[in-house]
């Protein structure tokens, strides 16, 4: 069947070439995990600042020593963490402590919501984990960094002003960590930040 | 093709099909072909215009992007928050002496970094724009500004402070974002400096 007829056969061509250029790029768009057109309110780049960020907040609190003080936060009368409600964890802010506030500084003026879950090892030799902060489920692209903290049995827990009780970790009966090990180590706690944006 | 009413007369026997024949001779016709091509064309360029247009960096080396900045900012902030501006094996704790001296032009031999021009120091190439600035709140009150080492006091205060004179040195260093334009891809890192929490940006464009 041979014809000369050659009506709309140019228009078709471009049709279909830009078919297969446009459905190229869609192909090539879902092989991709994340694109900065991926349906997110946060990109790969913001969450790795927010990870980083969370890392090195933990990094300078452990450093300056503010990271156990905030593990220690315990207050032994009401068996949970100081100023906290009855749930025994802080929802709506940070802790009353160093660590709390450089979370405030860095989080909380920006509009990001964390928690912060400690985990340890419970009394059977399984892993125990409780909540310092719980803010509300994280959303999707929630990012998270941790840091270990090694309790000893000797080491005191603090007061709401953040001093030292003169009550050791040993002694007390309300701790929410047990004693763990048979040396000088009373338990190591390892502190997770969870960060995402609202 | 000639075939109509084959099914309504049922798989009977094989009825010999008739060949239709070309309605048209060869050659005589060839209809709208120039305005047709035209219009074929145009969409194909328009649609591969908007291909080079809506994927980012396709055209990498022949214009500007920001694309090859976020690993290379991203870099900068962990190498100065982990390592240069203090030791590797305490992450985040920043030496007194080496942050200072970053944006100093004299370096001490101890420091992890050397050279004399920030991009020399932090490792990356002469051409690249870069900007390192160290926000902390040292007085615990108001808000946070750009770090400053008091000479005269040994100590780092803030930028708005009454100690922080011109003969003491503010702690950013680089050409600014803000004046230059364009897209710019900065990484911030927190670190402990001198007991409290700083903020380290990396600005690059």
């Amino acid at each position: 069947m041979v014809t000369d007829d050659r009506g709309q056969a140019h228009t078709l061509e471009g049709v279909v070439a830009s078919l297969v250029l446009l459905s190229a790029v869609i192909f090539a768009l879902e092989m991709t995990a994340v694109t900065p057109l991926s349906a997110s309110t946060s990109s790969q780049h913001l969450e790795n600042q927010q990870e980083s960020t969370a890392r090195g907040i933990l990094g300078s609190a452990a450093e300056s020593g503010a990271l156990k003080q905030s593990v220690l936060f315990w207050n032994e009368t009401s068996e949970q963490f100081h100023n906290t409600s009855a749930v025994g964890y802080y929802t709506s802010g940070p802790p009353p402590n160093e660590f709390g506030r450089m979370l405030n500084r860095s989080f909380d003026r920006q509009g990001i919501a964390y928690n912060v879950y400690l985990g340890f090892t419970s009394a059977g030799g399984g892993r125990g984990d409780t909540r310092l902060v719980y803010q509300g489920r994280p959303s999707d692209n929630a990012v998270r960094a941790t840091w270990t903290v090694p309790v000893f049995e000797n080491d005191q827990i603090y007061d709401h002003e953040g001093q030292p009780t003169g009550t050791t970790v040993a002694e007390s009966s309300s701790f929410y960590a047990s004693n763990a090990g048979d040396g000088a180590v009373y338990n190591v706690v390892r502190v997770e930040v969870v960060v995402w944006r609202i | 093709m000639g075939q109509s009413g084959s099914y309504a007369r049922g798989r009977d026997a094989a009825r010999p099909r008739v060949e239709s024949a070309g309605s048209t001779p060869p050659g005589s016709e060839r209809g709208q072909t120039t305005l047709d091509f035209a219009t074929g064309i145009s969409i194909f360029l328009l649609s591969l215009a908007f291909v080079l247009v809506f994927v980012p960096g396709m055209l990498q080396p022949f214009t500007g992007g920001t694309q090859d900045d976020t690993p290379a900012s991203d870099r900068v902030a962990d190498d100065l928050s982990q390592r240069l501006l203090g030791d590797a094996g305490e992450p985040y704790a920043l030496d007194r002496e080496c942050t200072r001296a970053l944006f100093q032009s004299s370096v001490p031999g101890r420091c992890a970094f050397d050279g004399s021009s920030l991009e020399q120091r932090v490792g990356v190439v002469d051409y690249a724009h870069v900007n390192v600035t160290l926000r902390g709140n040292v007085t615990g009150t108001d808000g946070t500004d750009i770090l400053c080492w008091d000479a005269g006091g040994e100590a780092y205060v803030e930028r708005g402070d009454a100690a922080c004179d011109a003969s003491d040195t503010l702690l950013t260093r680089g050409p600014n974002p803000v004046t230059t334009g364009g897209k710019t891809v900065s990484a911030r890192r927190v670190a402990l400096l001198d007991g409290h929490d700083v903020t380290i940006e990396v600005v690059m464009w």
